[in-house]
């Protein structure tokens, strides 16, 4: 799902991606009386997370690298929703949406300073360049991994416990 | 091109979990079923008398194909 990086801010964060964890979240009342199903979520999320951030890892491609941390950003929701933390899934939906937006408007910051190259192996000492920039990604990458006292931590926090 | 028909096969799951819903419910609203769904577990769909299959859980499957579709999950990412 390629497109310009302000669309894919609002579709890989908030809006398109996330839509089948917000019907997931929706009917809700009918699938926890299924447990089969519910473990085959898990699973499933679970192993999404595992391959997706795997995949993610070894792409050169700056925006790919985001949007396959999405993908395993919804499978963590997924496998949260299985085991009927759907509370947590849904406050882990909202940080992601905020954070996630923040790094894909960043990206689109360098791409735009580097006149179009997306290869990550091309870059080099632009916090020289973009200080601002650096520091907003900084932010960012902080609070997907999940460092204390911002928005990612509480929530990965809620899930995993 | 790639991603456009693989969202049609979760577009698929949704429109199949709708239809089941409707065609033994007679509704879409999602009080009712709130209130129905603790009954759901009890219907089966007999086919033939070959097998039988729990109603709720066939059509979490199809619920289940729409999410992983739409959220680009393992087997629908491109």
């Amino acid at each position: 799902m390629e497109g310009p990086t302000p669309v894919s801010a609002l579709l890989h964060a908030a809006t398109m991606v996330t839509a089948g964890i917000y019907l997931l979240l929706r009917i809700a009342f009918v699938l926890e009386n299924a447990p089969n199903i519910m473990l085959l979520l898990s699973f499933w999320g679970a192993l999404t997370a595992f391959f997706a951030s795997s995949v993610g890892a070894f792409q050169n491609d700056i925006k790919k690298i985001i949007a396959y941390s999405t993908c395993s950003q919804l499978g963590y929701m997924l496998s949260a929703c299985g085991m009927y933390n759907f509370v947590g899934a849904y406050f882990h939906l909202f940080n992601h949406a905020f954070f996630k937006a923040l790094l894909f408007l960043g990206a689109g910051s360098v791409i735009h300073a580097v006149a179009d190259e997306q290869d990550l192996r091309k870059y080099g000492l632009l916090v020289n360049y973009l200080p601002l920039t650096y520091i907003t990604m900084l932010i960012g990458s902080f609070s997907l991994v999940g460092f204390p006292f911002l928005s990612g931590y509480y929530s990965k926090e809620f899930i995993i416990n | 091109m790639k991603a456009m028909i693989v969202n049609r096969f979760g577009d698929f799951g949704l429109y199949f979990a709708i239809l089941l819903i409707f065609s033994f419910f007679k509704t879409l609203d999602f009080c009712t079923l709130n209130a129905i769904s603790y009954y759901l577990n009890d219907i089966y769909l007999n086919f033939f008398d070959l097998y039988s299959l729990n109603l709720q859980e066939f059509i979490c499957c199809f619920f289940f194909l729409a999410v992983i579709g739409k959220s680009a999950q393992l087997g629908f990412h491109t």
